[in-house]
């Protein structure tokens, strides 16, 4: 995915903390021991999952070409009847590099304070002479993340490792417990078999290859588990069942590492997770999430006037829709703020409303309350965005992370998802973010998961229309325009409205469509309007591009003008060194419309070079150009399919975008043409003497444009029928017309009357 | 008998034939090394494959050096024309496009990638057109001199095709043409080659027209000046008798003249000038431009239509002098030269001995052989029956019908004075007609016929210097 469309990922609401692609694992302590304190130094208060890491360290054999190896990954959960749950984790790491030894230096596990608790029970390195060195008191911490600036209930665990090197061993354990139900009757979470470790300065995760990784969960045996499939990957599952308690163990053997690169897919399967739950049913999730909602749908005066209002002036469903999508942007202000509420559950409607601010799963409640209260049928829907890419969905579980409206077909409306949270987008508010993705309705009736509609790669587009309209001195200028739709139109209308210093900022980025160009005048419309769609609009400034008067002046413009700012194909891994599917999506547009104009009627076109067309499976490009009086017009559309292109495909994509990179530019020149300066001024002069015909005549052949001639010669012999040269040039024109018995008597006829040929 | 002495085949080279010599040049010249101006030539060693090995892990190693994809894109040229490989041609392509990336504009490039495609367009694949035009058009007018326009190659590419399927398209042809015109107005070729084909056509007028509006865009082009007097000599030829029109012959020689200047070692033009002065009955120059054809090109046929002139004028010690000098340098002793000058100077023996040797080394013969094989067997006492009826008569027009019907008595005299309408035609008629008398005894009738072939002034016919020989052998009345 280019960057620019990464930034679009960007949602306004985090709905739960749920569990992050680090491997962090929420589960309920019932039985454990109650020591809330980390246990910094001694490892033997807490008991040990894995062997001891002397035996640990013997038993691997060790990757000298790999930066970093996990030795175990190894997590054990205890569920009890009342599906309360808490799991020790316990990991160690051969650290085999700098980089490793950075980034491993500090460890961080998240987990949600609402709902459970964590704590560290031991952390040592084993440096490479042999010596243990454990966890410093003051090196551990709970913090709240400082990346974002909601109130939530997000937490980590951090804790600094002293002394780790290139050939040390780091181990630690840590336990989870749940302190609250999140759905009451059920048991639900995800377990990832890597270690996922974030790089050191933010620079994303890595996951190291594995030695050995094992989940194993110890639960009652009358609790039925319900677990994702795993065959795809090295691990193997047992179950045995001893004193009324069941144990199924997932056992993963020399897994290899994850490279995480842009543009991968967005579905989990890259790596092995594994989702385990204690339904197999959607519903039972939907029905919790309703059980939640339902008792915030209430109203109060001032949200039955609200509804009055709109009645008053919106007749039909979709104006209505329109009314409280409005009604919202105007009136509630996006604000997430659920310190003690665990992520799921909303305020009141009334309250929302009263209060002016929410988030996404209160302004969903608001729109709700209003639509069904307007006699529109609408849901909740949970959502899994993007930014949290598509988890296996055959097992449920609770990993959304967002919430719209659903408001189904009825009564000539179509079906509609409305995402009110962004200030002031597009109606209905569907956003790239959301395109594509797992959504839960939420009623006492869904049974399944739906996915999102996606938008055609047309939908998604940034349309520069440019013409170079004025020209002074040795400067030129041109108006442009660029029309966006889709998640350019959801981005631009995005910065256009938080950059703190747009103008400069949008000059800079309009400027690079040409960057020998200045943006001397920018105006945006729409930016406020939810209803239209946002646009930019402005002049170019070029100063010393030609010499003015008779010089020629020269142009050029290529699709990798629009690529390089609207798209990332510059970028791309080289084939060697990519590992994950590429992946394109959604699909977009890139169009162009250039008015190339002539400085004076005086210079000429002289085309350099078209662009190509390009059809491939990734790329569609069309190009045309036009000769127009004074003018050149080239029009270029540019589709970026939405695809999915498998590493052995990968060189081949490689290869036709390097090609499309480099295909052919426009390039062309307005040359000063004496003879069509001529033939302009004898044109124009409109005088018909024998002298001028016989002159534009010789100018047209000169030309080429045979057919005019002809015109011109028969006129000069109609004006002067005793004039030789007439004839001469009437003889070759018609020899060039192809009229050669025409042709050989005019030519007799010019010598008749003393042309000497 | 010879109306004319005809230019040697290996004299005007076919401008299609240029053309298409052009074309391999073009070909050859891609595995060539032109300068890049950022780079210092490439050397291709005869293992192209290890060199190209070579270069693409150089050009792994530093994928933007120009200078290392131009050489790679010629070493792939090289392995393309060798083996004939497609792909080996896609990969020269890629290396010259991303030269011109690196290095916009670069004009050897954007000259070897033109070539390519040129190649590609005379090999008749639509969509190298566009690319090769595009290229063009980058290249500046210096540049664009020295290749042929696009429309050039689509010219020889039909001009091929039709040839192939024999059927003929002209106009399709002239378009193409007219079109190369429109791109490369500054360039010769296709005013030439499109008054060639008008020519072939006897659209003389217009020949001539497309050739002076060429001259007027290009004032130094040696060919095109050379094209107008051909076209002027072409013209008078087709009507019938060149020595009808004068001005023609003027004309071409005005602009032989021309083209002497821009080219003055071109011996072709000197040839050219020592025929037309010698129609014009100004021997001298004609025997000084034949004088500057050998010394540029002392080629025994040269030699020997040096030796031929000076027979004609009745010069015949120097005649036989060249014609020694001919024969030293490799004359064929089948050359017609031998027999015509022994003719004209009443040598019948010898004339009859090399008359032998050219007719023994003829497919076919013409009339006038038919006729000359009688007059040297008569007056050599030679016969010369059993040879000629070996040989195909070849007719070659309705006259050359006339004149052998008349000499095999199938026609009358005056039958023949009527069918000739030109001097041509009537210097034959008075000469065949003269030695008839001749051989009848009819001395003053002869004498008659035979002053009055010569007075038809018809300067460079065989049968001037053999009715001079005849009247002298007459003696005067």
């Amino acid at each position: 995915m280019p960057d620019l469309l990464t930034k679009i990922f960007y949602l306004r609401c985090v709905l739960l903390i749920g569990l992050s692609m680090a491997g962090a694992y929420a589960l309920a302590d019932n039985d454990k021991d109650k020591n809330k304190d980390i246990d910094k130094n001694n490892d033997k208060k807490a008991e040990r999952i894995a062997p001891a890491l002397k035996t640990l360290a013997r038993s691997f054999k060790l990757d000298s070409s790999s930066e970093a190896q996990v030795i175990l990954r190894k997590t054990r959960v205890h569920i009890d009847e009342q599906l309360m749950s808490h799991a020790t984790s316990y990991v160690a790491v051969y650290i085999n590099s700098d980089e490793a030894v950075r980034d491993y230096s500090q460890i961080s596990v998240s987990f949600n304070s609402f709902y459970e608790d964590i704590e560290l029970e031991f952390a040592n390195v084993r440096t490479p002479d042999g010596k243990m060195d454990s966890i410093k008191a003051d090196a551990t911490q709970i913090q709240s993340p400082t990346d974002e600036n909601f109130y939530h209930d997000r937490k980590e665990l951090l804790f600094s490792l002293p002394n780790v090197r290139k050939g040390s061993i780091i181990e630690f354990q840590y336990r989870y417990t749940d302190t609250k139900k999140m759905v009451p009757d059920q048991w639900f979470d995800s377990f990832s078999f890597h270690w996922w470790e974030d790089r050191a300065a933010g620079q994303g995760s890595r996951a190291d290859s594995i030695v050995a990784s094992e989940l194993q969960i110890i639960a009652p045996a009358t609790i039925n588990l319900i677990s994702s499939d795993t065959s795809a990957y090295p691990i193997t599952q047992k179950r045995s069942i001893k004193d009324a308690q069941q144990t199924v163990t997932w056992t993963g053997k020399n897994l290899a590492k994850i490279e995480l690169q842009n543009s991968m897919q967005r579905e989990h399967d890259y790596a092995p997770y594994l989702r385990v739950a204690t339904t197999a049913k959607w519903n039972d999730v939907a029905r919790w999430a309703d059980q939640l909602i339902e008792p915030h749908l209430v109203s109060d005066a001032k949200l039955n006037a609200l509804v009055a209002d709109i009645k008053k002036t919106a007749l039909t469903p979709e104006a209505k829709t329109k009314a409280v999508y409005r009604a919202i942007q105007e009136q509630v202000r996006y604000v997430f703020a659920h310190v003690g509420r665990g992520g799921y559950e909303p305020h009141d409607a009334a309250e929302i409303l009263k209060n002016g601010y929410g988030d996404c799963k209160d302004q969903t409640v608001l729109a709700v309350m209003l639509l069904r209260e307007l006699g529109i049928a609408a849901d909740p829907a949970l959502i899994v965005t993007r930014g949290r890419g598509v988890p296996d969905m055959r097992v449920p579980g609770i990993s959304f992370d967002h919430m719209i409206v659903h408001i189904p077909a009825q009564n000539g409306l179509p079906e509609i998802w409305m995402d009110t949270t962004g200030e002031t987008s597009l109606y209905p508010g569907f956003s790239v973010g959301i395109e594509g993705q797992p959504a839960l309705v939420v009623n006492n009736k869904t049974q399944s998961i739906s996915v999102l509609p996606s938008l055609p790669a047309r939908e998604h587009f940034a349309e520069l229309e440019l013409v170079f309209d004025k020209f002074e001195g040795r400067d030129t200028q041109a108006s442009f325009k660029i029309n966006f739709g889709g998640l350019y139109e959801q981005r631009l209308r995005s910065m256009w409205k938080y950059s703190s210093e747009r103008d400069k900022y949008f000059r800079e980025l309009i400027g690079q469509i040409y960057n020998s160009a200045e943006v001397t005048e920018l105006t945006a419309s729409n930016a406020d309007n939810m209803w239209q769609p946002f646009s930019l609009s402005g002049r170019f400034s070029f100063t010393n591009v030609w010499g003015g008067g008779k010089d020629p002046i020269n142009y050029s413009f290529s699709i990798t003008q629009l690529t390089n700012l609207f798209a990332d194909l510059r970028n791309l891994h080289s084939v060697h060194d990519r590992k994950q599917i590429y992946v394109v999506d959604p699909g977009y547009s890139l169009r162009a419309r250039i008015v190339f104009a002539s400085p004076d009627s005086d210079h000429q076109l002289q085309l350099t070079t078209q662009g190509e067309n390009i059809d491939n499976a990734y790329y569609t490009l069309t190009q045309s150009g036009k000769q127009e009086k004074n003018r050149y017009v080239i029009n270029q559309d540019l589709t970026v399919k939405q695809v999915k292109v498998p590493l052995k495909d990968y060189g081949d994509f490689y290869q036709k975008t390097n090609e499309l990179i480099e295909s052919n530019d426009w390039s062309l020149s307005y040359i000063y043409n004496k003879t069509a300066a001529e033939l302009i001024a004898l044109e124009n002069n409109g005088t018909s003497d024998v002298v001028s015909l016989i002159a534009l005549t010789r100018l047209h052949i000169k030309n080429g444009d045979y057919a005019k001639s002809l015109a011109t010669a028969q006129q000069a012999v109609n004006a002067s029928p005793k004039k030789a040269e007439a004839y001469y040039v009437l003889g070759l024109a018609q020899g060039y017309n192809q009229l050669f018995t025409e042709s050989d008597a005019s030519f007799k006829q010019a010598e008749a009357l003393g042309y000497k040929l | 008998m010879t109306l004319f002495q005809q230019p040697s085949t290996t004299r005007g080279m076919l401008l299609n034939a240029a053309l298409l010599m052009a074309t391999l040049v073009l070909v050859g010249g891609c595995s060539q090394q032109p300068h890049t101006g950022t780079t210092t030539t490439a050397i291709i060693s005869s293992n192209t494959t290890a060199e190209i090995a070579a270069l693409e892990m150089q050009v792994q190693q530093t994928p933007n050096n120009a200078e290392l994809h131009y050489k790679l894109g010629l070493a792939y040229i090289v392995h393309a024309e060798k083996n004939d490989s497609p792909r080996s041609r896609e990969l020269a392509i890629k290396n010259f496009r991303k030269v011109l990336k690196l290095v916009p504009g670069n004009i050897a490039t954007l000259k070897l990638l033109y070539n390519i495609y040129y190649e590609d367009i005379v090999a008749g694949n639509e969509k190298a057109f566009i690319k090769a035009t595009n290229l063009f058009n980058q290249l500046p007018d210096e540049v664009q001199k020295d290749v042929n326009a696009p429309s050039l190659g689509v010219f020889l590419h039909r001009y091929m095709a039709q040839k192939k399927s024999g059927k003929k398209n002209l106009p399709e042809l002239y378009g193409a043409l007219l079109a190369a015109l429109r791109e490369q107005p500054t360039s010769d070729k296709a005013y030439i080659q499109l008054a060639k084909m008008y020519r072939e056509e006897s659209y003389y007028p217009l020949a001539l027209a497309t050739l002076k509006l060429g001259a007027e865009q290009i004032s130094n082009s040696q060919e095109l000046y050379e094209a107008i007097a051909n076209t002027y000599e072409a013209r008078a030829e087709a009507s019938g008798c060149s020595y009808d029109k004068p001005t023609y012959i003027e004309d071409a020689i005005h602009f032989y003249q021309q083209a002497v200047p821009l080219a003055p070692t071109n011996a072709e033009l000197h040839y050219a000038l020592a025929r037309l002065y010698l129609d014009q009955n100004r021997y001298q120059l004609a025997l000084h431009e034949a004088g500057i054809l050998v010394d540029l090109e002392p080629s025994a046929e040269n030699i020997a239509f040096s030796a031929q002139n000076y027979s004609i004028l009745g010069r015949a010690h120097t005649a036989q002098q060249l014609l020694e000098r001919a024969k030293i340098q490799g004359l064929a002793a089948s050359d017609s030269a031998y027999h015509e000058i022994y003719m004209n100077s009443g040598e019948w023996m010898k004339a009859a001995l090399s008359f032998t040797d050219y007719l023994q080394a003829q497919q076919n013969i013409s009339v006038y052989d038919a006729i000359k094989a009688d007059i040297i067997g008569q007056q050599a006492d030679i016969d010369f029956s059993k040879l000629t009826p070996q040989k195909k008569l070849v007719f070659n027009s309705e006259w050359e019908a006339a004149i052998y019907a008349f000499w095999t008595n199938k026609m009358t005299r005056s039958q023949l004075e009527q069918t000739a309408k030109n001097r041509c035609e009537r210097t034959e008629y008075f000469f065949y007609s003269g030695y008839r008398d001749y051989r009848a005894g009819n001395i003053t009738a002869a004498r008659n016929n035979f002053s009055a072939a010569l007075q038809q002034n018809t300067y460079r016919f065989i049968e001037r210097p053999l009715a001079r020989h005849f009247l002298t052998g007459l003696g005067t009345k």
